[in-house]
């Protein structure tokens, strides 16, 4: 039913057209073939000589999928080519997509003028995925922590796998002695959603002064001791590449925390009316760092948020607020939700380690009034 | 008539140029995503875009026009045009199929659903089958924005059968915005393009119509129906597929809703603003309409309704003439499902034989429907021209006929 053309022999169709693309030079010689990368969005073939641009899909196509499943009775992908003194290039009509592999399918003249076929498979490396993981950073950043610190957050360049944390982790003294019951260990660990950060645990059992690890095994940090948290080599990412480089992240404890935060406290540094100042606090302890981008809200004087970047400094004693846009407003709101919890896990309304029957402050948040200067 | 009609839109064409460049403003083609799909007489495409809220209008006037008009076939489609894209085939998703009228050139619309983002693509099967990439940008083309498009943040709330809890299955839907349904289908007729959708942030079932060339015109009323199956009066649910016919002596549109109302509304009713009840004249028994295409049969209009549940319907556009209209009044109360004694009810025409799946249809030429098949046993995706009149491959049949030994004792 279908209407059918005569077929004309490949072999044919491929020798005219590569004579045609050489004009002159009867045929071709040796070419070099750059394959696309991060930096480099298409193929690029480069000649002795100047390449016409008629039909230099003849000359050479690309294909979806691998070589082994290349190129009889498939469809060449769509794309544009492009001649550029002796280069030819195709830019695929949608970008190629890193991981996907790909087939370059050349048809050339050999010495004696017989059209040759070659494959080249290549893909581009999703480089994230493909590094090696590293540890980027640990909080609390300080090199003095309180001794009764109770979280810390190891974050990581990579996805990475969960369920090996205990034996990646370790924290060890000056001696090099390594506690194995420092850390809370969870059949389920916790992991931030994209798995690039774990938020570990001191075992509270061992901070809370008068219960079983407590009495039994004794605090884990110890005032003016210094100890280290080390992450070993080979903690597999998500795609199975090991860790290298190690990390280790030494301090000191220091005095414990056994306060009620209290924003009294806090020195406050006001931005003036019409300027672009960020609004500073400064706090007397270290502050959690994941729960200080989100626990200390600005408004304006309609309760609407003030839209701004807020970054923690000094070791989480620092928060600075800038304002996406100049302070138009005389008054300003701050909102500090009462769960923002200092390292030690106390937060405004409830110390970690009370005593039984203590009254606890039931309010949502403390909020302060500030007035604008006027600049 | 022919003639004069060219002498009128000579000026209109001219005048709506004009009016386009200040009203679309842009020069750039920025088409985010091709869904819906509608050519108009001469040859030009219209492709809804529910993430820009708009629809293209892409000239394709001036495509060649082959002697005949022959069947296209291709195996495996969806493998081929990931091929095209560079993509694996789960990473391609099929938005809408329609055939040039002229050219018989076919047009799929596509996502390509890469790493970090999706974009939109259509890719044209020629006479001969090859494939290619719709090179887009090279062509004219206007844009029209949608007025009262729905809100793009509201999703789909998931539901259980029954009284039991929506499965994992289920609440996968809940992911889904409703705005996908804003652009449903789309008909070209006498120089009007009408849309079916949900429109407004509440979500009603309406339709649009708006003059092409555009000109910054557009209507939207909102639709109604008694939806007899479900015994209730209906405001969201969009009309799935349609038909601009003349019935009753007036062109009207039929509208063929999920579970499975067949309604009418005449056009003369699609004001600007207004609310219109469209009359439910039959329900031919459940499923979502995909598709309905309009094609003649041994002298007669009829119309082929695909259902993603049910084989194909059958409808002759005689017998909605002088059609009873339903409404709560000629029904026992409660839902009716397929095998109550009332269903199915009106003018239903007749479920034909189809091998396969269509995912989306449409005629080809004079006697030809072109569809994107999934094929029963294999599960593969083929595009298949067949005779309207038996649009089937034998394939996957066994039957008497299939025996030689059948036609050795003819002879």
């Amino acid at each position: 039913m279908s209407r059918k053309t005569q077929p004309v022999p490949l072999a044919l169709q491929l020798f005219g057209c590569v004579f045609f693309l050489f004009g002159s030079t009867a045929y071709a010689s040796d070419y070099q073939l750059l394959l696309p990368n991060n930096d480099r969005p298409h193929v690029e073939l480069e000649f002795e000589n100047r390449p016409t641009n008629s039909h230099p899909e003849k000359l050479f196509k690309l294909f979806t999928g691998p070589a082994s499943n290349c190129c009889e009775g498939r469809t060449a992908m769509a794309g544009r080519y492009d001649t550029h003194e002796t280069k030819l290039t195709f830019t695929p009509a949608f970008a190629f997509e890193k991981a996907q592999i790909y087939t370059i399918s050349i048809n050339y003249p050999n010495s004696q003028g017989e059209v040759i076929q070659e494959l080249t498979e290549f893909f581009i490396p999703d480089v994230e995925a493909f590094s090696a993981p590293k540890v980027i950073g640990i909080y609390p950043s300080g090199s003095a922590i309180p001794e009764n610190t109770l979280r810390f957050y190891i974050y990581f360049s990579t996805p990475m796998q969960p369920h090996v944390s205990s034996r990646h982790i370790k924290l060890v003294d000056a001696a090099g002695q390594v506690d194995d019951a420092a850390f809370m260990s969870f059949k389920q660990e916790l992991w931030s959603e994209d798995r690039k950060r774990l938020t570990l645990l001191m075992d509270p059992g061992r901070i809370k002064r008068g219960v079983a690890q407590n009495l039994s095994m004794g605090p884990a940090l110890a005032q003016s001791y210094t100890y280290t948290i080390l992450i070993n080599d080979g903690w597999p990412s998500a795609r199975g590449e090991p860790l290298t480089g190690g990390f280790g992240k030494t301090f000191t404890a220091s005095q414990a925390l056994r306060t009620l935060p209290d924003t009294k406290t806090w020195e406050t540094r006001v931005p003036g009316q019409n300027t672009n100042n960020p609004l500073v606090f400064v706090f007397d302890r270290p502050f959690d760092y994941e729960l200080l981008k989100s626990a200390i809200t600005v408004l304006d004087e309609n309760g609407q948020p003030v839209n701004g970047d807020i970054s923690i400094r000094d070791d989480e004693h620092t928060w600075i607020f800038t304002p996406e846009y100049r302070w138009h407003q005389e008054r300003i709101t701050v909102r500090v939700d009462s769960h923002l919890e200092d390292v030690a896990g106390n937060n405004f309304r409830d110390l970690l380690d009370h005593a039984m029957g203590t009254q606890l402050n039931s309010s949502e948040a403390i909020v302060l009034e500030l007035s604008l200067t006027d600049e | 008539m022919r003639y004069l009609k060219n002498v009128v839109l000579l000026p209109l064409t001219l005048s709506s140029c004009l009016a386009t460049a200040t009203l679309a403003n842009a020069a750039e083609l920025d088409l985010k995503f091709a869904g819906s799909l509608e050519f108009s007489d001469t040859g030009t495409l219209f492709v809804g875009d529910n993430y820009n809220g708009a629809i293209y209008a892409f000239d394709m006037t001036a495509a060649d026009v082959p002697e005949s008009i022959m069947p296209v076939n291709v195996a495996d489609i969806d493998v081929k045009i990931a091929d095209i894209l560079g993509v694996s085939p789960s990473a391609v998703a099929i938005n809408d199929l329609a055939a040039h009228p002229i050219s018989g050139e076919i047009f799929i619309s596509v996502t390509r659903i890469g790493n970090f983002e999706s974009a939109p693509a259509i890719i044209k099967i020629q006479q001969d089958g090859k494939l290619a990439l719709t090179d887009l940008g090279s062509l004219p083309f206007q844009k029209q924005s949608l007025n009262n498009f729905p809100d793009q943040d509201t999703t789909f709330r998931p539901r259980g059968v029954g009284k039991n809890p929506p499965l994992p299955r289920d609440l996968a839907k809940g992911n889904i915005k409703l705005s996908s349904l804003a652009i449903m289908d789309m008909e070209f007729y006498e120089g009007e393009l009408f849309v079916s959708g949900v429109a407004y942030d509440n979500f009603l079932s309406s339709l649009r119509r708006i003059p092409y060339p555009f000109n910054g015109e557009q209507s939207a009323a909102s639709v109604e129906i008694y939806h007899l199956s479900h015994d209730q009066y209906e405001t969201r649910a969009p009309i799935r597929a349609m038909s601009i016919q003349d019935i009753d002596g007036k062109p009207q549109l039929i509208a063929a809703y999920t579970c499975s109302p067949i309604a009418l509304i005449a056009l003369d009713e699609i004001v600007d603003g207004e609310k219109i009840t469209a009359r439910a004249i039959s329900d031919y028994g459940n499923g979502q309409p995909l598709d309905m295409v309009s094609y003649s049969m041994q002298g007669q209009e009829m119309l082929f309704i695909t259902n993603n549940s049910r084989s194909p319907q059958v409808i002759p556009v005689d017998s909605m003439n002088n059609a009873k209209v339903y409404t709560e009044a000629d029904l026992p109360r409660g839902g009716q499902m397929d095998m109550s004694p009332q269903m199915p009810i009106g003018p239903v025409g007749k479920t034909v034989m189809f091998d396969g799946m269509s995912l989306h249809i449409d005629a080809l030429g004079e006697n030809l429907f072109v569809s994107l098949t999934r094929d029963m046993y294999s599960g593969s995706l083929n595009m298949d021209s067949n005779p309207s009149m038996f649009p089937n491959r034998f394939y996957n049949l066994v039957a008497e006929y299939d025996f030689p030994q059948y036609y050795e004792d003819k002879k």
